[in-house]
């Protein structure tokens, strides 16, 4: 099974075996579809709700942040991430790169790996939205840092699993 | 594995079930439950939380098949449906609260005398299992359902670079397991037949 191509392994994964539906699953469907859905109607009253707060908080922030001066519109203020944020996560980004390939891959460890490293893949997607739009040093810094701890867990979770491998 | 490619419905029953015809419903979900539940249960680990969602699905497609504008084959609308019905509940924070307290599922373990083929299955529905739940979305959407990056992202509502980042590590990570598991003659061709690679959490 060793090097598998990519098209093996999607030539492997549609050949798994199916699962059996459970029975009784389209008479419960049936009596879904027929009962009222009153989470739906209480959702409407939640999002009339929280469409009227957010009306009432855009008016609020106009009102406070006045007009620029001279009455012209502020210019965007661009926004960078704290250099030592930046400095953290690459020194993170070197250290996991330096660490070693695993001989072995314990299975546990593995999907920890991988549940990291999608909380990371989400965390950097977030990261390429909003660093580039003006006004969203707030959030995005809030990102770095959850970046930063995301590649510090990862990294000790992966020093851990080649310290075992030894 | 059933698939819904390989759904193909009587004539005028999906006419029929688009009408509102109970008994052509019935039909539908009877040809298409199986590969519905298996899609659902690669993408949504927790047997009760499957089971859910395929009642949920075909709950969404009784109210609304009077929508469906026959752009795709019936079945194919309905593994829409389910698909969205699994990524909104992995993307949910009630779920992503939970990844981190589930555990390994347990292997049957292999009978004696089982052909290469099983062990084989067997490696890789523990490799797959060792994906995060997102990832193993993203490869099983991609290599087996066949979606592009782009509708995959559309769906998760993320970034077709996501999707595609996603696949690449999970690529790496399943050769690495398999590998890891490889017998030394697990390469060779093997017989086909029926197997079961039972995973049980």
């Amino acid at each position: 099974m060793q090097d598998r191509s990519d098209e093996l392994i999607a030539r492997d994964l549609a050949g798994l075996p199916g699962f059996a539906p459970p029975p009784g699953a389209f008479l419960a469907a049936v009596g879904k579809a027929a009962a009222p859905r009153a989470s739906a109607a209480a959702g409407r009253g939640w999002t009339l709700a929280a469409a009227a707060a957010t009306v009432v908080l855009a008016v609020a922030v106009l009102l406070r942040a006045g007009p620029s001066p001279e009455g012209q519109p502020s210019a965007p203020i661009m926004w960078a991430p704290p250099a030592e944020l930046v400095a953290e996560s690459a020194r993170l980004d070197a250290e996991l790169a330096a660490l070693p390939r695993p001989d072995a891959q314990r299975l546990a460890t593995a999907y920890t790996i991988s549940l990291l490293e999608d909380r990371l893949a989400l965390v950097d997607d977030e990261l390429s939205a909003v660093t580039l739009e003006p006004g969203s040093g707030g959030a995005a810094e809030g990102l770095w840092n959850q970046r930063v701890a995301l590649m510090d867990s990862l990294v000790r979770v992966r020093y851990a699993e080649a310290l075992a491998d030894r | 594995m059933a698939r819904f490619s390989d759904i193909v419905l009587p004539d005028g029953l999906a006419e029929a079930a688009r009408d509102g015809d109970m008994d052509a419903l019935a039909a539908v979900y009877e040809a298409c439950a199986a590969a519905t539940y298996s899609l659902i249960r690669r993408l949504v680990r927790r047997e009760a939380v499957a089971e859910e969602l395929l009642q949920e699905t075909f709950a969404d497609v009784i109210r609304q098949i009077g929508g469906w504008e026959r752009r795709a084959p019936l079945p194919m609308w309905i593994r829409a449906i389910a698909v969205r019905r699994s990524l909104m509940h992995l993307r949910s924070p009630w779920q992503r609260s939970l990844e981190w307290l589930e555990t390994m599922p347990q292997f049957e373990p292999a009978e004696p005398g089982h052909d290469t083929r099983c062990g084989q299955q067997r490696d890789l529905e523990r490799a797959l299992m060792t994906l995060s739940p997102l990832t193993r979305a993203v490869v099983w959407l991609h290599d087996v359902e066949g979606f592009s990056h782009e509708e995959i992202a559309a769906q998760m509502g993320r970034r077709p670079s996501f999707s595609k980042s996603r696949l690449s590590r999970a690529r790496a990570r399943l050769r690495l397991v398999l590998e890891d598991d490889a017998p030394p003659a697990a390469a060779e061709g093997a017989e086909e037949g029926t197997c079961r690679t039972a995973a049980t959490n």
